[in-house]
């Protein structure tokens, strides 16, 4: 379908992650092949099967937040708030996010699990009969919406979306067709998670899919992902508004495509993966050849980089000779409900700025990752159109396109 | 005297609690007349300090008996009477 005449930017970006708590110090970290894993503190990982993770162990709300505030959220909650400030600010939105046509779509893979395992920890470990009173609204999933609503007086359609690995390229592709259909004229999209609880780390480590030592996507010896937290949000707005307000623009959101694998809840499935590639670059009316450049899923599970190799295979066909792939999950770790955002913001600088991020610890291409996999350091490109995919357990995938603005 | 002793106990431990929630910016700020709405407590606040209150004292604290307190003194006040019936029964 063709939406004539609303075409979808970025205007705005803000990140919280370990590899920079700023886009600026995220993006040079990216740059100079800088990764933000490191040993998880505050935890007895010796129980568990990793020890290492994409862990912000200098995350401080209250450089940018009140005290009042931030006893109302949890962590997942507070990461997307700071983020959101920044990506605002960067935007230079005022009066315009009261207007109502502005939204907030986010994602989340679990929501507030640091609230939700001290409140067990309460409840089992110390057999209390009563909880902080706020325990409920800390750990809802919606929290992080709500209080990015609250924080920036949005009172336009919010809501959040929760589809594990894949809830923020969900959030930015729903903000990216509700502004298209003129449902939205500008939205705050993008995602928080915070895993490093303990009750959710055992949960991971039970199933055997976290690296014990490094994570290697594409990588003939490749065994695992790695966990990260934070939080990544983007500012899409309408192309005529940025332009005419003098805004800076990161590119232009012009594709999103969505599948199910209906098949496995935890093996993903390469046909899945293939349909929302697809729907992409169908969506956008892109043709194959104009990918230059792929933000892999990239986990670095035995399963997913095969299958995802071939995914992008079967749909770019040859063109996938000359669109370099790379998966900067080993830099800023997976950030689950964050992912998207995080690597939806790396598609955009990449495009605006002609560099593309190395796939970090990749130093043995698999032959089944039948790709142009960029090992090493970052390299320079000129890019067109990028593809940014994310496959969640559950078979539930959904891949964005993006394209270079003027 | 010790009565007089346990009432001025109460109160800092309340003060303790109240800065907690109110955060740092409040510290040595609040007396026992200092009016619990200028310093911005709201009913969601009360809620949550009483669960802190119940939480150090091990004692239930009927939201309705304390909802109404003024001033940081009269909440100390109705926690006195609540501390002391709950030591009788």
């Amino acid at each position: 379908m063709v939406h004539a005449g609303r075409r979808v930017v970025i205007s705005g970006l803000g990140v919280v992650s370990s590899i920079g708590k700023t886009v600026a110090d995220a993006w040079s970290s990216l740059e100079n092949g800088t990764s933000g894993v490191s040993e998880i503190e505050g935890h007895e990982t010796a129980k568990l099967n990793f020890s290492r993770g994409g862990q912000i162990n200098d995350f401080d709300p209250y450089q940018t937040l009140e005290h009042r505030e931030i006893t109302q959220m949890d962590r997942f909650s507070q990461m997307a708030v700071v983020a959101a400030q920044e990506a605002l600010a960067d935007a230079g939105l005022s009066d315009e996010l009261a207007d109502p046509g502005t939204g907030i779509i986010l994602g989340t893979a679990s929501g507030g699990q640091e609230t939700l395992d001290d409140g067990f920890q309460n409840i089992y470990g110390k057999n209390k009969a009563r909880l902080n009173p706020l325990t409920v609204a800390r750990f809802m999933p919606n929290a992080a919406a709500s209080h990015v609503s609250m924080k920036f007086g949005v009172t336009g359609p919010s809501f959040t979306i929760c589809t594990a690995c894949s809830s923020s390229n969900h959030a930015i592709g729903q903000a990216f067709h509700a502004i298209r259909a003129g449902d939205l004229d500008r939205a705050v999209t993008g995602g928080s998670d915070c895993p490093f609880s303990w009750g959710h780390m055992i949960g991971w480590s039970s199933m055997h899919v976290v690296a014990p030592d490094l994570c290697r996507p594409f990588d003939t010896n490749r065994n695992g992902m790695v966990l990260g937290e934070g939080a990544g949000i983007l500012v899409l707005e309408l192309e005529t508004a940025a332009r005419a307000r003098g805004a800076i623009i990161y590119g232009e959101v012009v594709g999103f495509g969505m599948s199910a694998d209906a098949g496995s809840i935890m093996q993903p499935s390469a046909e899945g993966a293939a349909r929302a590639i697809r729907g992409a670059l169908n969506d956008g009316h892109v043709e194959p050849d104009r990918v230059s450049y792929i933000n892999a899923h990239g986990t670095g599970t035995r399963a997913n980089d095969p299958a995802e190799s071939t995914a992008i295979r079967s749909v770019l066909g040859d063109a996938a000779d000359r669109a370099a792939v790379s998966s900067t999950k080993p830099a800023h770790g997976h950030g689950l409900g964050a992912a998207g955002a995080f690597e939806a913001i790396v598609s955009c600088l990449a495009t605006s700025r002609g560099v593309l991020p190395a796939t970090l610890n990749c130093e043995d291409i698999d032959p089944e990752c039948d790709l142009d996999v960029i090992t090493g350091d970052a390299r320079e490109a000129e890019v067109d159109v990028v593809l940014s995919n994310s496959f969640a357990f559950g078979g539930l995938n959904a891949v964005l396109a993006f394209q270079r603005y003027g | 005297m010790s009565a007089d002793r346990n009432q001025e106990e109460l109160l800092s431990s309340i003060v303790l609690i109240l800065e907690e929630h109110l955060g740092e910016e409040y510290q040595g700020k609040l007396k026992r007349d200092t009016n619990l709405e200028s310093v911005d407590i709201e009913s969601i606040d009360m809620v949550e300090i009483v669960f802190n209150i119940e939480d150090k004292y091990d004692i239930n604290v009927p939201l309705e008996e304390v909802a109404g307190a003024v001033t940081v003194g009269d909440l100390a006040d109705r926690l006195a009477k609540i501390l002391e019936g709950q030591k009788q029964a």
